[in-house]
């Protein structure tokens, strides 16, 4: 099973010129689960944007298999789903609408499981707008879970959970790093997430 | 079903469960063009001559009117961001974006001229080509107006900035535009204002999408 490698190799991002962070690394490889801490405003989402490519780095550089992701942006993007603050989901279509005209591969039939776990199997015909913000960000998880994507980074994502869901989603992703699967998760919440073994605390 | 006939038919759902906004663009279209005959609506000699640039001003405007609704809700809900993540091409995904919100937004203003044309005693084939003449410009447009929006997506309160971007990038289109309508009442030949708009459509759904691209990942970075 191959194994694929996600670098930060001396990160800086200035905005606004002000210094967001400064000189970090990282090494992830397949089954690592990374856990960005940080106080709020402390640049978590900042850096997880430049992970993603959608914020450029000031110094320094993503590589995906050593290769920078600008370079290879639709290679990267094969394998990466992304879960940022904002769901992602329209808010005026249904969730079943959603995942159907979702585009990334979402493969339904199979993982009726996810749905099913964060029980929102009975709200499937329900617009977005009538779910509650919890339930909203259940179905945004449960899209990147279903997404078949072996990088998944998450940007906060045990706010608005019930604990729960919180254990559910805690079980995927340490199933999903059995499988040889990658995770970030930034969080600004101190408990324990197990299965992590990388850590970065910003400042 | 692939990437692009998916995008294609979800954002025309939304559109249609958007259709509040949709109809804020065709009422002005609808009220700016219908004022003139209102108000001095009796000189047939010169409702002809207006028609033309009353009807591409009144799009323009509509236009206007209506140019967040692009791109706006989709950076609020987070799409936006899911589309730069895609692995197909942004511009491709820009372009399928730019051509459901063309027939959402644009399509219903051709309908409307028709009876727009009415009000300015046009009558017979010119009627067509009145409709004509918006079913061209309204391709140039609408791809001016997804550039200006993308430039400003980042922009708090981007009215100002949005018109700057867009008066003179239009001209062309109104300029010729109004030619063709103008043409078309006095039954000279039409070919060459029609030429040139269906080139400028042929160009902006070229270029238009590329470059709309382009601002949108600057203005998410």
């Amino acid at each position: 099973m191959q194994s694929d490698v996600l670098q930060l190799d001396s990160a800086s991002l200035f905005r606004d010129d002000q210094l967001i962070f400064s000189d970090i690394s990282f090494e992830l490889k397949s089954g690592d689960h990374l856990i960005i801490k940080g106080n709020n405003g402390s640049g978590k989402t900042s850096l997880i944007r430049t992970l993603c490519g959608l914020t450029q780095l000031t110094e320094g550089c993503v590589l995906w298999n050593h290769a920078p992701i600008d370079t290879i942006s639709s290679d990267y993007y094969n394998h990466l789903a992304y879960l940022a603050h904002t769901n992602g989901l329209i808010p005026e279509l249904t969730l079943l609408e959603n995942l159907t005209y979702s585009l990334h591969k979402t493969d339904l039939d199979k993982d009726h499981s996810v749905l099913e776990g964060f029980q929102l199997k009975h709200s499937i015909q329900s617009p977005v707008a009538t779910l509650s913000n919890g339930q909203s960000r259940k179905a945004a998880l449960s899209f990147i879970i279903m997404s078949g994507k072996s990088l998944w980074v998450f940007d906060e994502p045990y706010a608005n959970l019930d604990s729960q869901s919180i254990d559910y989603l805690n079980q995927r992703i340490a199933a999903h790093l059995s499988n040889n699967g990658m995770v970030i998760t930034s969080t600004n919440r101190e408990e324990v997430i197990p299965t992590t073994n990388l850590e970065i605390t910003m400042s | 079903m692939n990437i692009y006939q998916q995008l294609f038919l979800r954002d025309l759902k939304v559109s249609i469960k958007r259709w509040s906004d949709l109809l804020t663009g065709i009422i002005m279209f609808a009220l700016v063009a219908f004022i003139f005959p209102l108000i001095a609506g009796s000189d047939q000699d010169f409702m002809h001559r207006i028609i033309g640039p009353v009807i591409l001003l009144s799009s323009l405007l509509a236009s206007l009117i209506s140019m967040q609704n692009i791109f706006k809700p989709d950076l609020n809900n987070g799409s936006l961001e899911q589309l730069v993540l895609s692995t197909h091409s942004l511009s491709g995904l820009v372009f399928i974006k730019i051509l459901s919100y063309w027939i959402s937004s644009s399509l219903p203003l051709v309908v409307v001229s028709s009876l727009i044309a009415s009000a300015y005693y046009v009558t017979g084939i010119d009627i067509a080509k009145v409709m004509l003449t918006v079913l061209l410009a309204t391709t140039t447009l609408v791809n001016i107006n997804s550039l200006a929006a993308a430039l400003t997506l980042g922009v708090r309160y981007p009215g100002a900035l949005m018109t700057l971007i867009l008066f003179p990038l239009s001209l062309p289109i109104l300029i010729f535009g109004s030619k063709a309508i103008e043409y078309s009442i006095l039954g000279m030949d039409i070919s060459g204002p029609f030429y040139f708009l269906t080139g400028m459509m042929l160009l902006s759904f070229s270029l238009g999408p590329i470059a709309t691209a382009f601002a949108i990942r600057i203005s998410i970075d």
